[in-house]
């Protein structure tokens, strides 16, 4: 972490400014080594220091550009926006660099290579060695004269003692003409020297091939170079002949100068000589350190081409990079981003088109997420509609499947799990076996083709369900798309069972009428008929005969009696409804009722709260509701004989408020066995009865004439719900805790209801008044025994198409 | 970032058995190359004979208040050192001489040093091989090279420094080497011979006693 924030602070920063001054550094340290190829006055250590220097330089660089090729691969490889770019453009400088360059260096090369071959020439070379044997012979004269003299001098000193030579050295050094001469004895010992330079201490001294050379009895002649300038010419002969090898002879050494002229020319013929031959021994390595210096020039300029490259790829990539990330940001769904505009060049301008842009997508998405709000509240609102219809609304995608449900559907279908969705309606069948009918009727729809987009396909189905069976009025409807193509299915349920159920009852009405009609019309004549029968004839028959036709008229009078009270109670159920309607107290009608039942041998109690209970109906049928439920009671305890010592039937009438609706309350209970469960569903349908002699209808009249009345009747054993204010009032009812209890509500004023059960005859001539069903049936429904509309899953298809 | 982890863990897994599969042959080849350079090596000391310089013996004795050295060298002058004399181009050598107080946790503290700088030539004219004693500016001839060698392998006498500065020195140690150079060559051999072991004529430091 603190590498990399040094890093970035420092040597990003650093590198590019030490980049510059080392590649201004190599130009100067390239001019300074062409120089001192050139010039050979130049201080020692420079050359080698200069070229150590220039490597350390261009290793940098080597560095620098090192690091960008691997950052630039790095980049490439993870595809960093502009990285190919840079990459490419590179390329292409290096590229127009580097050749030019190339070319140039292979022309300087060969052209070196050439050049300094072309100062090379055969004569000139020998020129030079001819030049030199030249200079060598124009001494062999004097070399000849001065071994001559030496040797001469050599025989005058042979045999003097060793003093005496030391004193005749010098003059026999003048006589010669030599510049020095020296006599050495034995180990190379100087015996004497006489010299023309008296300042000249040390005597010249010969080397080891020269002395033995005289010491073995040779001449020895040598041009000697000495220091300086100044060449001469040595000569050593032995001094005393035959004497060699034992240690003891002398030697004597003879130096001549060279005339300054002479001197100076040879120096010069020496000079050239050297001079030519040093450049010819030194040709190749010459070549070899121009191209060297060459080389190195080039490395500088690639390298440099490539940083640069580099720079400028960088520096032109800059704007392509920033965009290339602002359209990333833009991708990723931030349309904030604004890119500096820093320039008027055609990059600046696209980066202005691409803040224009990003603004223009900025509105876009606003309007659009504001648009999307208002798609989701409408539809978080049809789903609210939906989940509150009263039928069950199911949508299936294109391959079947459950993609919306409300909750009404489960409640319909009786399916337990709430949650449907992604199921397809064969999966429901198989887990749910009882809706298997659904799947009969539409299974086969939602195969792809089948249904047409816009078309609609009704079916009634029944299915059993654990509330007993349930008639749905179901819808398929294919949904359309915008191509025409189904896009999905919609399936709508509804339960039509209560009205069926309504229809049944209606259709029983018209039934019973009918028969009562139909009926009651022979009975009369049949009574009457035996009536004469029995009187004209009783008289005048035997005892036994008399008594034959007696019990059998009788019986014949009493059933006819029986069916005659069937039959009017079938007209009573049938009946349509005449009602003449009148404000009455309901408390003085249920007393003026019980009042019929005083004396008898099951008491009728009437307990009521006081309030008036006015109601608007027809007297008439109220008292035969009262009477119906009444002897009903009755009946009930007769039957159940001794179980019960206080048979008693209760009579209650009370004002109830329930949800701010006032309701007149009647309960007729009694303390008797009770209704047994499995009747208590069907209590008020038409031949429901407990009782081998009943006729069934009197509770089937009983809620036909409360329903008439906007009333609801509903029946319960009394140990469900015993009122605490019965319990008060009456505690015999605590010991009895069993027995039927029919409660009756009627709406306190009746006349609110009355604009919802129109009372014009004209109407009540076509239409039944029959409120309490809740449904408005069209008289002629019941004119055929059958429904008709119970629609197989015929495809009877309406092709109209919704918009 | 990208999804390519689970390719990414695969490499992984691959490289953790690659990457010593790869080392032992990286240095398996390193070894090759190793024993290669070591054959070409050989090879081109068998084809070049190469220069050298070498310290033989070193002797310092006090005479009359003054440190003297002997030496004595062996020279060897490859074939191209010998053939750019005959062509004009002189061999500068430098003798160097150090007595130093040695340290422990640095380098020795210099106590008296001197240098001694010869030029070896060839004269063309004369034929003669010369010896400059470029400091004392005296020259002598050689008939011969193995002569002026010989002489140059010898140095007798060389005062160093005055005893008296030695006597309170604590423990001395005297140095003498040999070295070419290259820096008075001709501009163009200068840095072939930096590298080249024709040209390597430098002699490793060598110890002497220091007398008191």
């Amino acid at each position: 972490m603190k590498w990399g924030a040094f890093y970035h602070r420092w040597v990003r920063r650093l590198v590019p400014p030490i980049s510059v001054m080392v590649v201004i550094l190599l130009l100067v340290l390239m001019y300074l080594i062409s120089e001192s190829l050139r010039r050979a006055d130049q201080p020692e250590h420079l050359y080698l220091t200069l070229l150590g220097l220039s490597a350390v330089g261009i290793l940098f660089l080597a560095v620098v550009v090192l690091g960008h090729i691997l950052r630039l691969v790095t980049h490439y490889r993870r595809g960093t926006p502009g990285a190919r770019l840079t990459a490419r453009l590179v390329l292409t400088f290096v590229g127009l660099t580097s050749i030019p360059v190339l070319i140039v260096f292979y022309f300087s090369v060969s052209f070196i290579q050439r050049g300094i071959d072309s100062w090379f020439d055969v004569q000139v070379e020998q020129a030079m060695s001819d030049a030199l044997s030249l200079s060598q012979m124009a001494f062999d004269g004097q070399m000849r004269t001065a071994m001559e003299e030496t040797k001469r001098a050599a025989q005058q000193l042979k045999g003097e003692s060793g003093d005496l030579i030391a004193l005749d050295l010098n003059s026999v050094r003048r006589n010669t003409g030599a510049h020095e001469m020296t006599i050495f004895g034995s180990r190379n010992l100087i015996v004497a020297s006489a010299s023309d330079d008296l300042q000249a201490i040390v005597p010249s001294r010969p080397d080891e091939t020269a002395l033995s050379h005289a010491r073995s009895g040779k001449d020895f002649i040598g041009l000697d170079p000495g220091g300086g300038d100044s060449m001469r010419i040595r000569v050593v002969v032995p001094l005393t002949a035959g004497l060699t090898g034992d240690g003891s002879s002398q030697v004597l050494q003879a130096l001549y100068a060279i005339s300054p002229r002479a001197n100076q020319l040879s120096s010069s013929v020496q000079a050239a000589f050297n001079e030519y031959r040093s450049l010819i021994f030194l040709h190749k390595s010459l070549k070899k350190t121009f191209t060297f210096a060459l080389t190195l020039a080039l490395l500088l300029s690639l390298l440099t081409a490539v940083w640069l490259a580099f720079i400028a790829a960088r520096k032109l990539l800059a704007p392509i990079r920033e965009l290339a990330a602002g359209t990333r940001a833009v991708a990723e769904g931030d349309y904030s981003l604004r890119l500096p505009v820093d320039r008027r060049d055609d990059l600046g301008q696209l980066v202005q088109s691409f803040n224009t842009m990003t603004a223009r997508v900025r509105r876009a998405h606003q309007v659009m997420q504001q648009l999307q709000e208002v798609a989701d509240q409408e539809r978080d609102y049809l789903e609210t509609v939906i989940q509150h219809l009263s039928s069950g609304v199911l949508t299936l995608s294109l391959d079947g499947r459950i993609t919306r449900s409300n909750s009404i559907v489960t409640q319909l279908l009786s399916i337990t799990s709430q949650h449907i969705d992604g199921c397809t309606l064969r999966e429901i069948c198989q887990i749910y076996p009882h809706l298997e009918p659904i799947c009969g009727a539409f299974g086969d729809l939602l195969d792809p083709g089948q249904l047409s987009a816009g078309a609609t396909v009704e079916a009634q189905v029944r299915i059993m369900t654990d509330t007993g069976r349930r008639v749905l009025l179901s819808r398929i409807a294919a949904l359309p798309t915008d191509d025409d193509t189904a896009g999905g299915f919609v399936i709508v349920f509804e339960d039509i069972t209560a009205l069926i159920q309504a229809q049944r009852d209606a259709a029983w009405s018209e039934v019973a009428r009918r028969l009562a009609h139909e009926i009651k019309n022979p009975l009369t004549p049949i009574q009457l008929s035996a009536e004469r029968l029995r009187r004209r004839l009783l008289g005048t028959l035997t005892d036994e005969s008399a008594q034959i036709l007696d019990r059998s008229t009788q019986t014949i009078i009493s059933q006819v009696e029986a069916m005659k009270l069937m039959v009017n109670e079938f007209a009573e159920y049938a009946r349509s409804p005449q009602m003449t309607r009148t404000t009455l107290d309901l408390d003085e009608l249920v007393a003026e009722v019980i009042d019929l039942y005083k004396g008898g041998d099951i008491p009728v109690l009437h307990v009521t709260g006081g309030e008036p209970l006015l109601v608007r109906a027809d007297a008439g049928r109220i008292r035969q509701v009262l009477h119906n439920l009444i002897r009903n009671a009755q009946q009930a305890l007769t039957d159940w004989g001794d179980h019960q010592s206080n048979p008693l039937v209760t009579v209650t009438t009370g004002l109830r408020v329930e949800g701010g609706l006032a309701l007149i309350e009647l309960t007729i209970a009694d303390n008797g066995p009770g209704i047994p469960e499995a009747m208590l569903d069907r209590l008020f349908e038409p031949y429901a009865t407990t009782r081998p002699k009943g006729s069934g209808l009197g509770l089937a009249i009983v809620k036909k004439i409360v329903e008439e009345h906007g009333g609801v009747v509903t029946a319960s054993n009394r140990q469900d719900a015993i009122t605490e204010w019965e319990r008060s009032g009456h505690p015999e009812g605590e010991s009895n805790d069993t027995g039927a209890r029919i409660v009756i509500h009627l709406p306190l004023n009746v006349d609110e209801l009355a604009p919802a059960f129109p009372e014009d005859n004209a109407a009540q001539e076509a239409t039944p008044d029959q409120p309490g069903t809740g449904h408005n049936v069209p008289q002629d429904l019941f004119r055929t025994p059958q429904l008709p509309t119970t629609h197989t899953p015929r495809t009877q298809q309406s092709s109209h198409k919704t918009p | 970032m990208v999804s390519t982890t689970p390719c990414w863990k695969r490499y992984e897994a691959r490289a953790d058995g690659v990457i010593p599969a790869t080392r032992a042959q990286g240095s398996r080849w390193a070894g090759w190359l190793f024993l290669w350079l070591l054959v070409l090596q050989g090879g081109l000391v068998g084809q070049v004979f190469a220069s050298s310089a070498q310290v033989k013996d070193a002797h310092a004795e006090v005479r009359e208040g003054v440190l003297y050295l002997d030496v004595d060298f062996k020279l060897v002058l490859d074939k191209e050192m010998i053939d750019a004399m005959q062509n004009a181009i002189p061999l500068n050598l430098t003798v160097q001489a150090v007595i130093e107080h040695p340290r422990d946790w640095w380098v020795g503290k210099t106590i008296a040093e001197d240098d001694r700088r010869y030029q070896l030539e060839y004269h063309a004219l004369s034929k003669t091989w010369l010896i400059t004693d470029v400091l004392e500016h005296e020259a002598r001839s050689f008939s011969s090279l193995r002569g002026a060698l010989r002489s140059l392998q010898r140095i007798r006498a060389w005062p160093i420094a005055a005893a008296q500065k030695l006597r309170h020195a604590g423990h001395l140690v005297g140095r003498v080497r040999m070295t070419l150079d290259i820096n008075k060559l001709p501009l163009p051999l200068r840095f072939p011979a930096l590298f080249d072991s024709r040209w390597a004529l430098n002699s490793d430091w060598f110890l002497w006693s220091v007398p008191k």
